[in-house]
């Protein structure tokens, strides 16, 4: 049984690729979200391991989502991901509590194990 | 016409009861008008008039100081001009046949010399007052008089329109002004009156209809006096704040600008550019074990590029058309018909505009195709491109439902600051029913 994968992107083209190439490396992707408060609720339901979570969300943004994942019970790990550079971001990677940040062109499953193993 | 020297020293007077007469008819504290009345009766001639050489002014003044002409001569009436020490002191305009008498118009001139010289010192005075009370009536400040104490000595106003109280002579400072505004008006005057620098005070006041702005100035005008001059300055206060709010709308309208240009990079073409770098790296890892699905995600990838590859045109056309630069506001506009779904004929123009009024035509038709597009339901636009006046004439006419709001969209609004940069003006007429008309006129010089 591979790690369990919600994926949280209101691209759609994004979420498929993501899908795809995760699944292609042995990752079972249980769900998929366009928006914060959905992750958040299908977060909830389905206790996946792993959440990929987009920085950049119509809603709410990424670190508040990944703020919201941390206080559910027994809470999935987060990677965080966009299509911007990391260090666009500053400090905020860092002090959201989440595993660590994928450049969205660089994913892969290797790059999530790798984050996750640290 | 005569002219007649004196010498320093007075002529020896060979009539001795001309000369007494003139003492007689004019007396030692006459006024300028007296002066004129005896030397009418001493020379016999009822309609002589006297005029003063006024230096400053550079004419003759009346007896009351106001200017007067000499007239031409006639057979009847003739000008003699008189001088002491080469300096002009007056003339006398007087009986041609004076004339046939000129000793007796010389003793009698050179006996008026001293109430001469001393009234044109005292109608130079009147002259000098009537033209400071010209100029002050000319002047559209109002101007008081106030005292060291804070009373107010004497006023003038061109209306009582900006009297916030319309008494003012008996009244102190406190009396008719706000008591922080009297404060004020009294430090400066102070100021002035030490021959300090005094401020400018900048303040307003609340008439019963609006709120009116003022900027008043100090200057000592005595020794325990001061001279407030006002002046209304809320038209310059209303352009100040409107030139405000506009550099801080186009401030803004830059910001919006950019922030919606990163969130349209962001959301197209960065994201195909994102979904192809994934699909190319499953279509490696596939290439050996699933041949066939390797060259489906090439072909997927290669028509997202050609998409990613249009949108980053269209963008970069947002930010600023290079056709427009290279080619001119004709060939840009035919670009803009081109791309535009409706049928659209453009008039003009005739002859090159300045790059900036050419740019500013440019976004002008942008915008208004733009919003016939989007909301107009149209089926044919004209554009007219035209000079008139000096002026550049926009203008975008469609056919379409008319009723659009000018201040709907932040499009017109950027589109009005950047010709009122221009110091040009935008108008939208749009009657509903009867289409659009976008008109923008702009400055030359």
């Amino acid at each position: 049984m591979g790690v369990t994968v919600l994926i949280v992107d209101d691209h759609p083209s994004f979420r498929a690729s993501a899908r795809t190439l995760l699944e292609a490396e042995g990752y079972e992707i249980v769900g998929e979200a366009e928006n914060g408060a959905d992750a958040v609720q299908v977060a909830k339901q389905l206790r996946p391991d792993l959440v990929l979570l987009d920085i950049q969300l119509p809603d709410l943004d990424g670190f508040e989502v990944a703020e919201q994942l941390r206080k559910l019970d027994d809470p999935p790990e987060v990677v965080l991901t966009s299509s911007r550079d990391g260090a666009d971001y500053g400090r905020c990677i860092e002090c959201s509590g989440a595993r660590g940040f994928v450049p969205k062109a660089d994913l892969s499953g290797a790059a999530i194990a790798a984050l996750l193993v640290t | 016409m005569t002219r007649r020297r004196f010498s320093g020293a007075r002529k020896r007077m060979p009539f001795k009861p001309i000369f007494d007469t003139i003492f007689e008819d004019i007396p030692e504290r006459a006024t300028p008008g007296e002066v004129q009345e005896g030397l009418r009766r001493a020379l016999h001639d009822p309609g002589l008039q006297v005029a003063y050489w006024y230096d400053e002014g550079g004419h003759f003044v009346d007896v009351d100081g106001n200017r007067f002409d000499l007239p031409e001569e006639t057979s009847d009436r003739v000008v003699t001009r008189l001088e002491y020490a080469d300096t002009p002191v007056a003339a006398l305009v007087h009986a041609a046949s004076l004339r046939d008498e000129p000793d007796l118009l010389e003793t009698v001139a050179g006996a008026a010399r001293i109430a001469l010289e001393r009234d044109k010192l005292l109608v130079e005075v009147r002259a000098r007052a009537e033209r400071y009370r010209a100029l002050l009536q000319a002047m559209p400040d109002l101007m008081f008089r106030i005292s060291g104490d804070g009373r107010y000595l004497g006023y003038s106003a061109p209306s009582d329109r900006d009297l916030f109280v319309k008494q003012v002579e008996g009244l102190t400072v406190w009396d008719r002004l706000p008591v922080e505004l009297a404060e004020r008006v009294m430090d400066a005057g102070r100021a002035a009156l030490a021959q300090r620098d005094a401020p400018v005070v900048e303040y307003e006041l609340e008439f019963d209809d609006e709120t009116r702005y003022y900027e008043g100035r100090f200057a000592a005008s005595g020794e325990n006096e001061f001279l407030m001059i006002v002046r209304e300055i809320t038209e310059r206060k209303r352009q100040q704040e409107e030139l405000e709010t506009s550099r801080a709308r186009i401030v803004a309208a830059g910001d919006e600008a950019r922030q919606k240009l990163e969130r349209n990079l962001h959301d197209g073409a960065q994201q195909r550019l994102v979904s192809i770098s994934l699909s190319l790296r499953l279509a490696q890892a596939q290439l050996h074990r699933d041949p066939a699905a390797a060259e489906q995600l090439l072909e997927a990838s290669r028509e997202e590029l050609a998409q990613a590859l249009e949108e980053l045109r269209e963008l970069a056309r947002g930010i600023h058309p290079a056709v427009l630069t290279d080619r001119g506001l004709e060939a840009a506009l035919e670009a803009l018909a081109a791309r535009s779904p409706l049928p659209v004929e453009i008039d003009g123009p005739d002859r090159d505009l300045p790059a900036p009024v050419e740019a500013a035509a440019y976004y002008v038709v942008s915008e208004a195709l733009a919003n016939v597009t989007k909301y107009a339901h149209a089926s044919s636009v004209k554009v007219t491109i035209g000079r008139s006046n000096g002026y550049a004439l926009i203008e975008v006419e469609d056919d379409g439902v008319g009723g659009a709001d000018p201040l709907r969209g932040s499009g017109l609004r950027g589109l009005d600051d950047r010709i009122a940069s221009l110091g040009g003006k935008l108008a939208v007429d749009s009657p509903p029913g009867v289409g659009t008309r976008v008109r923008a006129e702009i400055p030359l010089e």
